[in-house]
């Protein structure tokens, strides 16, 4: 009897969630028109990203958010568009579904993207102290003033790195020390990739780095060893941004170098980090993409005006 | 009431849009996945049972094919399997974001799982039975039916919130492609931003839902227990 009751209670219950489905199916397809724009979804980037939209002349951000503005701080939509946080190394194969994509040197030159030939709006990023986005070396408070990190600052600052920089990661990253004219030369990129080094009998320093895109730092392991500092970079490589600055306020490792100033500022000031940056190293541009316009009027003629 | 949230957890309260839009996404890719994902996942099973060796109906060729291609798809891990299937998804449903483009590669991730577990599940079923049934003139659908599905109703309710649960585990890995989410408003709105309020929050909303999801499971599986054939062996 029981059975009975309960198959077609069970029943009754399937079909409703059924009917609730298809409801939702068909009204999430009505609400199409509002077209999306992807952006990272970490918080490093999702505030450069907001920010990149605004000088864009998408939308509106309250002034009082400073560099690192959050889905919050924005005041007013002038187009009607929806911000998605995506997965940052999806963005590039999705361009296909977003209407525009904003996309990390890195991912975009690594699926064939060029910020001067695909992009419809690179980041405006001028060599300068004040500017919050260039990336830093950072380190332990207590420690900032250590002769080997100066050092490691020092060999980093070189003209090899930045042509290094230049060539091997064309148009993703710009030195953010000053460097003079040079000519590009393939054999030196290769020189500098193959380039190995042991740490026997020599001072190791871990650092923090995060993803792939960090083969500079043999050509720094190269000056250092050209000037028979004894100094050994082992770079550790972390995936989430969140990780580097606990790994280096905890001591496991002993600098690290993957994050802007501005970032720096929040971190320290959300998570009472005691550390504090200590060199600078690169700019590396966020550029907004969009497959089907090719320049930023193009695109604003697709979106609704609100 | 507005006041204590406002300061117990802040940032909850000026993302409540988002949070609610994210809770209703997580429960609306779990309906669907979870529906179709049961539908295929319970065939494929059901066939791996009929076709495998000393089966009711023994078919090698079918049994291998299933068996491999169930063994690639759950050796690829989900994030990957979402980035593989990309653009599969674009073909199928038009889009690859969102809601609509999360669910196929969920229900690819899904389906496997589901069918190894119902696999396991119709395997505990007696030969004895079958047996039985099918000297009494019992067709091969009439054994699926009658038999495999009948015998199995509490084991097969226990796999399938087993498989529910680790489905709400896929769809915060499901919110990389923008579908949103829980698992993913957690992560790029409450630990990327430093709101530890907002993943705290999450958590405890998706403990309630595996909470209950589990809870209905185990009375179910409990319910449908065929309590009259124990009976007759007890006198």
């Amino acid at each position: 009897m029981f059975k009975n009751k309960l198959l077609s209670f069970l029943s009754k219950v399937c079909l409703l969630v059924v009917i609730i489905s298809v409801f939702t199916v068909f009204t999430g397809c009505s609400n199409t028109k509002t077209l999306k724009i992807g952006v990272p979804n970490d918080g490093t980037n999702q505030g450069r990203a907001i920010k990149l939209l605004e000088s864009a002349g998408l939308i509106e951000v309250d002034p009082n958010a400073g560099y690192s503005p959050e889905l919050k701080d924005i005041t007013k939509y002038l187009y009607d568009i929806q911000i998605v946080p995506t997965k940052p190394e999806l963005l590039p194969s999705l361009l296909d579904d977003y209407a525009a994509c904003i996309i990390n040197g890195q991912f975009a030159a690594a699926n064939g993207l060029s910020p001067s030939k695909d992009g419809l709006l690179v980041e405006k990023q001028e060599e300068g102290s004040s500017n919050p986005y260039i990336n830093v070396i950072a380190a332990r408070t207590n420690e900032k003033d250590n002769e080997i990190y100066k050092q490691i600052v020092n060999a980093y600052q070189k003209q090899n790195v930045a042509e290094y920089l230049l060539q091997r990661y064309n148009e993703t990253y710009y030195p953010a020390f000053s460097y003079s004219e040079f000519t590009n030369d393939e054999s030196f990129v290769n020189e500098i990739t193959n380039y190995t080094s042991s740490k026997e009998n020599k001072t190791v320093v871990k650092v923090g780095v995060c993803g792939q895109s960090n083969e500079q730092w043999k050509a720094v392991q190269k000056n250092l060893d050209d000037e028979n500092l004894n100094i050994y970079i082992e770079l550790v490589i972390f995936s989430t941004y969140n990780l580097p600055n606990e790994a280096l306020n905890s001591k496991d490792i002993d600098l690290n170098a993957f994050q802007h100033y501005a970032y720096l500022e929040s971190e320290v000031k959300a998570e009472g980090y005691d550390i504090v940056a200590i060199g600078e190293t690169l700019i590396a541009p966020l550029t907004l993409y969009s497959k089907g316009s090719n320049s930023l009027e193009q695109l604003k003629e697709k979106l609704t005006k609100i | 009431m507005v006041e204590w949230i406002k300061k117990v957890i802040p940032n909850v309260y000026i993302y409540r849009k988002d949070f609610i839009t994210n809770t209703l996404a997580t429960l609306e890719m779990f309906i669907i996945s979870g529906i179709i994902a049961f539908i295929i996942g319970l065939f494929v099973g059901i066939l791996l049972t009929i076709t495998k060796k000393g089966g009711i109906k023994q078919n090698r060729i079918i049994f291998h094919f299933l068996d491999i291609i169930i063994n690639i798809l759950r050796s690829i891990p989900f994030i990957i399997l979402i980035i593989f299937l990309i653009p599969i998804t674009r073909k199928l449903v038009g889009t690859a974001i969102g809601i609509t483009g999360a669910i196929f590669p969920l229900v690819v991730g899904t389906v496997p799982f589901f069918a190894r577990q119902v696999e396991t599940t119709l395997a505990n079923v007696s030969d004895g039975k079958l047996e039985a049934a099918r000297s009494m003139g019992c067709s091969t659908i009439g054994l699926i039916f009658r038999v495999y599905l009948k015998e199995a109703v509490p084991e097969l309710i226990r796999v399938t919130t087993i498989t529910a649960i680790s489905l709400i585990g896929l769809i915060a890995m499901a919110g990389a492609v923008g579908a949103g989410g829980l698992g993913d408003f957690a992560m790029s709105n409450g630990y990327a931003m430093h709101h530890t309020d907002i993943v705290n929050v999450c958590v405890i909303v998706l403990l309630i839902i595996v909470c209950i999801i589990q809870a209905i499971g185990s009375l179910l599986s409990k319910k449908t227990v065929n309590r009259e054939l124990f009976r007759k062996k007890v006198l």
